[in-house]
């Protein structure tokens, strides 16, 4: 069981954290969190690893640590196998309130949705997108399979996306004039497909390539109060480091709702119910998100 | 040998029909698809974790601490926890 899926998800550790401490989880600088890590925060993530270490209180990268109230000085770590062991981080979050004296309070920061950016560009289209696994395949020793689909256990819940098209991207998307059936750009499309692939290790999702033209579109139904663009296609993506194999194989089936008055996207729709990533199956659903969405409290 | 070929020749076009997706309008189409991803979306166990009043990041988390005197909670990770995608 992962930190996320155990501990953090169970009540009681919740509580502490919300009523007692100041909570905040910080990737470290790596090929899957460019542009994410600021400069400022990978500075403190560098002071607080050196500072337990210098202290004996145990260190590593992927690691929690309690840092004092005030001076955000480490006083106590545990590493992130013993601390997946709910009992385990409860004693270590008890100590600490113990140790300062914390009187319990409110949460200091109100929970929200972790998954959309805290602002976008006016005129945007969010889409956010869930992969969720759909089962390993059975061991066929005679079959070589994309090993890195298979390994770890990053399946205990969802993964989730986030991504903005800018209007001159999602513009993109509107039926050429005259047009019944076209093929949707491949600058846009590969912004969402790419992150089309079941929870695994490897997320760098700039090392995935999209096929081309892997969807098309065509009108299903138009009048003046608006316009239903069905989309379908194929995804075959490949990745940088191994360009001879399909990484992910997958039937694409959507739709686009459009208001022809004001050409704006009413609402955006993509799924595959059937994905291959090295013989795991995975479903992938893309959906756009209503403003209201992005900036509301956590359900 | 004649009954089997013919036996199995039947049997292959049964499971062929039986295979074969139900006709459907487009318009059941367009709403099977948005069940689908409605049904598809992350369950309130998979977003449990986000009842946690998460601070921005270690800076604000610091500026806050000083604010009320309460100590931190900081979980450092490879990847992006928040995503799912570590």
């Amino acid at each position: 069981m992962s930190l996320r899926a155990g501990p953090l998800s169970d009540d009681k550790v919740i509580g502490l954290l919300n009523g007692y401490y100041i909570p905040v989880y910080a990737p470290y600088t790596s090929e899957e969190t460019v542009g994410v890590v600021s400069s400022e925060e990978e500075k403190e993530i560098q002071r607080i690893w050196g500072e337990s270490l210098a202290k004996k209180l145990g260190y590593g990268m992927v690691h929690v640590y309690l840092l004092e109230p005030g001076t955000g000085s480490v006083f106590d770590s545990i590493g992130v196998v013993k601390a997946s062991i709910t009992n385990n981080l409860l004693e270590v979050l008890n100590k600490g309130i113990e140790r300062y004296k914390v009187k319990e309070g409110k949460p200091l920061v109100k929970p929200t949705r972790q998954v959309f950016p805290a602002t976008v560009p006016p005129n945007s289209l969010v889409l956010h997108l869930t992969a969720r696994d759909l089962g390993r395949p059975k061991v066929e020793l005679s079959v070589v399979k994309d090993r890195s689909c298979n390994v770890g256990s990053w399946n205990n819940f969802a993964s989730e996306n986030s991504i903005v098209l800018e209007k001159a991207e999602w513009t993109k998307l509107l039926p050429p004039a005259g047009e019944k059936s076209w093929t949707l750009p491949q600058d846009v499309v590969s912004k969402f497909l790419v992150y089309f692939y079941p929870q695994i290790e490897a997320n760098v999702v700039s090392n995935h390539r999209v096929n081309e033209a892997p969807l098309k579109a065509s009108i299903a139904s138009s009048d003046k109060d608006g316009i239903r663009i069905r989309i379908d296609g194929r995804l075959q993506m490949k990745r940088v480091q191994d360009p001879n194999a399909i990484f992910v194989d997958a039937p694409l089936v959507g739709y686009i709702d459009v208001d022809p008055s004001k050409r704006r996207i009413r609402s955006f729709r993509l799924m595959t119910e059937s994905g291959d990533c090295g013989g795991r199956k995975f479903g992938v659903a893309v959906r756009s998100v209503e403003a209201d969405e992005l900036t509301g409290k956590a359900k | 040998m004649m009954s089997a070929m013919l036996f199995r020749t039947l049997a292959l076009l049964g499971a062929v029909a039986v295979q074969e997706p139900a006709k459907t309008s487009p318009v059941d189409e367009f709403a099977r698809i948005e069940q689908w991803i409605k049904d598809w979306q992350p369950t309130a166990e998979d977003r449990h974790f986000e009842q946690i009043g998460w601070a921005k990041d270690i800076p604000e988390a610091i500026r806050l601490s000083k604010q009320h005197a309460r100590p931190i909670f900081v979980f450092t990770h490879k990847g992006r926890m928040n995503l799912g995608r570590q």
